[in-house]
Parts: structure tokens; C-alpha cells; sequence
């Protein structure tokens, strides 16, 4: 098992975001995380990644905890994320971007560099490398913060809600670009509210409401769940 | 009349044209939507009516008087109430106090506790977290609170920037419910959305943006039985 998550909680004081959570993630899969806004999602991609430490419960990536590990040496060992609100470094180039996320893996800027110009290849950004990221559109950046997640160079990426703004059109090029990432061998975690997406992506979905979980298993099977139609999916309008 | 019209508006961030010789018209008593790819132009529209950019030729009008010279806080003394894309709701005010900051204008604070009563019956949820910091609420409360707080202000004409920004299917259903129901309560509703099949599917009329032009304009049910909208837009 590449990620064991085991009785997870965290609490804000007398708010219990995440509730003794369990999850498994093999080498290589993709699972969706999905819940009603306010599950507690992003708080469970805030532990994994180090960003908050858990009130109790164990996090073992690769057979060892991560539990008290910051975010730089958890990203190191190979588990990378990326943010709701994608967060570039506005003044630096598409190139120089996706590098910090090569740095994690060398010390030397001119193979920082090669790899961050293949990666920008492989998003579908090679065109943009040396456009400010503040001059990109949001599906152009929502590439970039995948190119440079990638970059780190993760056995497991998670990926957090990188197709809210995008159009349907948008959302099936971001489909394919996942895909191809998976074929890569790598792992992925994806918190999505996109249900084509999720459901046609996923290859296990795990369903969150009030930071339990509360329903796991085949995109199929969860989208007939009872308690998912009722807390998430709704009646189909 | 149109309620709205906006007529060759030329829209730029300094060398970076964002409308290009936009016209368009919002009939009262509509649900209008706008369409198109990030970066088309959608919100630099919906800023401009709102005054919080200035056309560089065309204008904007607003039952028939101009607007596009006024400062943002008379175009909604006069009825015309922007939703923000990303609700930006103040976050450490309770729900109360950002429903009450809605009503500032004369007019609408003069009618202040029959709006907030009306809000609430919209957005129950609202009314069972009125004491509570808003930026404790999930996204989707935000969103009701943002839509909340532009009711407070007693709006002839709401524009709304991509209500369902973020939000889990659920209440993205409720969200476009309400959207509805407010229309049908009288308001004509302009709405700015990247879920290209329910915003048609609820809008009587929508427009196409591309590269900051209008390219397509016709019936919801047209638009999306259009070939070209399914291919660039519904993902067909």
C-alpha cells in the first residue's frame, strides 16, 4: 500500500473538521474524494501533505508515518499537491515556476531547468514557458500547478479541485492531461466536484460528509449510495 | 427599451483589448447568460456595467439612461446589483452584518427588516446562522449570503458571476433553483456561468463570448443544440 491513513481527526478546537478517517492508496491508482462543500476534503489533503498536523491518527506514506513531518520533507518522500486556489508565483515565468517544483529533486538549475521545459511539454504549456504566470488564463494556470506538482517528482499526487472554473470543453483537455499522468505510473488522490470527471477518472471513490466517511467503493456503486444521493449528489435536476 | 444595453463597447486593460465592440441587450423580466471560455470576457462585462471599469468607446445603458460614467455605488442606487465571482463575503462580519451592508442604499434600508425577512425566507440556512462569522460558513452558504446580500439591495436587475464556482452538485442544483425562483419574484437576472448546460437549460436567452466578442446569440435551447456550443463549450 503506497498511502495508509488510519482513525485521521483533526479538530479546530470544538469543531471536528476530519473524524477518524481511513483510507488506502495503492501504488499507482487513482481515487476520487468527494463531499458536500465543508466536508472536511482540503482538511484531509492539508494533513497528508504536512500543512496541519493531525489531532490523532496515522498517516504511513511508502510503510513510514508522515505524521509531524513538514511539508517539504513529506513532498520529498514523494506525496505532492496541488491547491484549490492555484497559487503561482505571479512574477515568475511558467518556466521558473514549475523549477522550484524541480528543485526538490536537484540541486543543479540547468537540469532544474531541462525538466521543468519538459514538463510545461507535457501540460500542454510548452508555448507559455516564459509568459509571467500572472498573464495566464485559469486553465493555463491550473496546468501550471500541475506541471509543477509533477515536477517534485510525487509517487502520489493529490489533486485539489483542478477543474472548478473551467468549462466542459476545458474540463475534458484536464481529463486527458490526467490520464496521461496516471499512465506515467503515478498514484492520484482527487478531490473533484466534477462528477463526469471524477466518475469517469476514478478508479475507487471515497464520499466525505462531516469529516466521516461515508461511503467507499466503484464509481458506480457510490453514485446509487443512498446517504451519497442525499448528502451530494441530489435528485438528477 | 431594453432594461439593459450595451452597445459597441470597447473594453481594454491597458494594451490588452478584453471587449471588442460588445452589444448586447437584457430584456426586463429575463434570465440572460453568457457563455464562453476563461479569459472571453464574461467579468469584464459584468464590471463594466457595474462601473468598476470604464469603456474606452460605447456605453451602457440602463432603462434607457446612461450609466458607463457613473461610479459603481449609483449604478446600484439604481437597481443594477453585481454577485462577485468567489462571493467575497466579509469574512470575520456575521451573516447578519453582511446582509445588512447590502441594504446601505436609501432606498433599500428603508425597507431593510421586509428584505431581510424575504432573504431569509429564500436561504432558511441563512437566517439559523445569522449570528455567525461568515467566514465559517461552507462554500455553498457563502454563496447564498453573497446572493443574500445583493437581494438586501433591492436589485431591478442582478448580475450573478459563476454561482456555482466550487460547489458540490447538490448545491449546485439548489443554487440555480433559487436562481429561478428569484426570477420568477420579479427580478431579471444576468448571469455569467462556466456551467455552460444548466445556465442555458435556465436562461430564455444566452450570448456566446469569444476573445471578447459576442460571436453567438439565440434561445437557451438553440444555443444548446448548436453545433459549435457543444463542441467548444458542452465538451460533445
Amino acid at each position: 500500500m503506497l498511502l495508509e491513513v488510519d482513525g485521521l481527526t483533526k479538530r479546530f478546537g470544538g469543531l471536528s473538521a476530519v473524524s477518524g478517517f481511513s483510507l488506502g492508496v495503492e501504488a499507482g491508482e487513482i481515487v476520487g474524494l468527494i463531499g458536500p462543500n465543508g466536508a472536511g476534503k482540503t482538511t484531509v489533503f492539508h494533513l497528508l501533505s504536512g500543512f496541519h498536523a493531525p489531532t490523532a491518527g496515522a498517516i504511513r506514506f511508502k510503510g513510514v508515518s508522515v505524521v509531524g513531518a513538514r511539508p517539504h520533507e513529506i513532498c520529498r518522500r514523494g506525496l505532492a499537491r496541488t491547491f484549490q486556489i492555484v497559487q503561482p508565483f505571479v512574477n515568475l515565468t511558467a518556466l521558473e515556476n514549475v523549477m522550484v517544483g524541480a528543485f526538490n529533486r536537484t540541486d543543479d538549475p540547468a537540469a532544474a531547468r531541462a525538466r521543468a521545459g519538459e514538463l510545461l511539454e507535457f501540460v500542454g504549456l510548452g508555448a507559455r514557458r516564459d509568459t509571467p504566470a500572472r498573464a495566464l488564463t485559469l486553465p493555463d494556470r491550473k496546468r501550471l500547478e500541475m506541471a509543477r506538482g509533477l515536477a517534485t517528482g510525487p509517487e502520489l499526487l493529490l489533486l485539489d479541485e483542478v477543474m472548478s472554473g473551467l468549462n466542459p470543453t476545458e474540463i475534458e483537455a484536464i481529463i486527458g492531461l490526467i490520464r496521461r499522468i496516471h499512465a506515467h505510473g503515478i498514484a492520484l488522490l482527487i478531490i473533484e466536484h466534477v462528477m463526469r470527471a471524477i466518475m469517469a477518472l476514478s478508479q475507487r471513490i471515497v464520499v466525505l460528509h462531516h469529516g466521516e466517511k461515508i461511503a467507499e467503493g466503484r464509481p458506480a456503486d457510490v453514485a446509487r449510495d443512498a446517504r451519497v444521493i442525499e448528502a451530494y449528489l441530489g435528485a438528477e435536476p | 427599451m431594453s432594461l439593459l444595453a450595451l452597445s459597441s463597447l470597447d473594453v481594454a486593460y491597458g494594451d490588452l483589448p478584453a471587449l471588442s465592440g460588445v452589444s448586447l441587450a437584457v430584456e426586463a423580466g429575463e434570465t440572460l447568460s453568457v457563455v464562453g471560455a476563461n479569459g472571453s470576457g464574461k467579468t469584464t462585462m459584468l464590471r463594466t456595467i457595474s462601473g468598476l471599469l470604464r469603456p474606452r468607446r460605447g456605453e451602457v445603458r440602463f432603462e434607457g439612461e446612461r450609466i458607463d460614467r457613473l461610479p459603481c455605488h449609483r449604478v446600484v442606487e439604481r437597481g443594477v446589483v453585481h454577485v462577485p465571482e468567489g462571493r467575497k463575503v466579509f469574512p470575520s462580519l456575521a451573516v447578519r452584518e453582511n446582509l445588512e451592508l447590502g441594504s446601505y442604499t436609501r432606498a433599500a434600508r428603508a425597507h431593510r427588516a421586509d428584505s431581510l425577512e424575504r432573504v431569509f425566507a429564500l436561504f432558511p440556512r441563512l437566517r439559523e446562522r445569522a449570528g455567525q462569522a461568515a467566514g465559517t460558513l461552507s462554500g455553498g452558504e457563502q454563496q447564498m449570503l453573497a446572493i443574500g446580500r445583493a437581494l438586501m439591495a433591492r436589485p431591478k436587475l442582478l448580475m450573478l458571476d459563476e454561482p456555482s464556482l466550487g460547489l458540490a452538485p447538490l448545491i449546485v442544483t439548489e443554487i440555480f433553483r433559487t436562481i429561478d425562483a428569484i426570477n420568477r419574484a420579479g427580478v431579471t437576472v444576468l448571469l455569467v456561468e462556466q456551467n455552460t448546460r444548466q445556465a442555458l437549460a435556465l436562461s430564455r436567452r444566452g450570448y456566446v463570448l469569444e476573445n471578447g466578442r459576442v460571436v453567438l446569440v439565440g434561445t437557451g435551447a438553440e444555443l444548446l443544440g448548436n453545433e459549435h456550443v457543444k463542441r467548444a463549450y458542452l465538451g460533445m
